[in-house]
């Protein structure tokens, strides 16, 4: 009578791998979506972060120090605008001038917030990893006793270029200021 | 005694498979049970981010209307207690006066009301972004009061 038979048998290894094969994508599945959700969430802090801070930043410099508005530099009463005589303006850039006859502006350079003065140059209120679109800083006069209301808008999302509509994250802001000192 | 070489106590024993398969077993219950509490904390903190952002959004948006003119705002508000508004889009404008009741329709799945109280020269302003997850009802509540100032 023949040798008894030692190891496995074919089904059972078949069995075994069809089991690790199953098993082993659903766990690389679960942990990589982990990483995913993980990192939107990072990227969501990041443009959230970086728009508060501009809105912030923006509205209190101009609340607190924008005297009038000027639509060239150097600031002069002729270049004046949301004056009464001029109660809009909605294109191009604004020049602030300050309580000490200093002027500064915001814009937008290469998809950053640029926060430019004539004392202290350039410098960027967002970083690399978020881009803002759809820039708009207007002004309007509502009646002749009234500040002038400047308000401001943008787009705030993420720079890395994806496919995927759900893994993108944008946030709108918009607020308007008056200013104080006027 | 022959044969004792290729008797049956050669292999795994049954005992040694069931402590082997149970352990895995453990080791891969509590993997999926962490990743998907993991998952779940993910979820909620974006929303709670994205509601935030809304909240604040309605308020920066509500201040823009109160600086631009104060007694069209005022128009909006009432007395205790109050008007109730539901800002369920995107973009913001005024609606008609009335409560979300229950429609999640902000991005699919969030609630936004605003409850504008007091008349004269103080209107206080009561932000609400909801949104529902698993079996919890989540709520930003923001509070301010915008006051005339000129």
């Amino acid at each position: 009578m023949g040798i008894k038979k030692l190891g496995y048998s074919a089904l059972e290894m078949l069995i075994v791998i069809g089991m690790i094969s199953l098993l082993i994508p659903a766990m690389f599945a679960l942990f990589f979506s982990n990483l995913r959700a993980q990192s939107k969430v990072l990227i969501l802090q990041e443009v959230k972060r970086n728009g508060d801070n501009a809105l912030g930043a923006m509205t209190t410099i101009i609340k607190q120090y924008g005297r009038s508005l000027h639509s060239a530099i150097p600031p002069l009463s002729s270049n004046e605008i949301c004056t009464n005589d001029n109660p809009n303006f909605n294109d191009g850039r604004i020049y602030i001038k300050d309580v000490n006859g200093n002027w500064f502006s915001f814009y937008v350079n290469q998809n950053k917030i640029a926060s430019e003065s004539s004392q202290t140059g350039s410098v960027d209120l967002t970083n690399d990893k978020v881009s803002i679109s759809s820039f708009a800083l207007t002004c309007t006069r509502t009646s002749e006793f009234s500040p002038p209301l400047v308000s401001i808008s943008f787009i705030a999302s993420q720079s890395a270029i994806t496919d995927r509509q759900d893994e993108k994250s944008t946030l709108n802001y918009q607020t308007k200021v008056k200013l104080r000192t006027y | 005694m022959k044969h004792k070489k290729y008797s049956n106590k050669q292999g795994i024993s049954l005992l040694e498979v069931i402590i082997f398969i149970s352990i895995l077993s453990l080791i891969f219950l509590a993997t999926v049970f962490v990743t998907t509490s993991s998952l779940q904390k993910a979820q909620y903190n974006q929303n709670k981010i994205k509601a935030s952002r809304f909240s604040e959004e309605l308020v920066e948006w509500m201040r823009g209307e109160k600086e631009a003119t104060w007694s069209a705002f005022v128009a909006r508000s009432a007395d205790t207690p109050g008007n109730t508004y539901c800002f369920n889009s995107t973009s913001i404008s005024w609606p008609g006066i009335g409560s979300c009741s229950a429609s999640y329709g902000l991005e699919d799945r969030f609630l936004r009301q605003a409850t504008l109280v007091g008349t004269g020269s103080q209107v206080k302003i009561s932000v609400i972004v909801q949104w529902k997850e698993v079996r919890n009802t989540y709520t930003i509540p923001v509070d301010t009061v915008f006051s005339l100032w000129e």
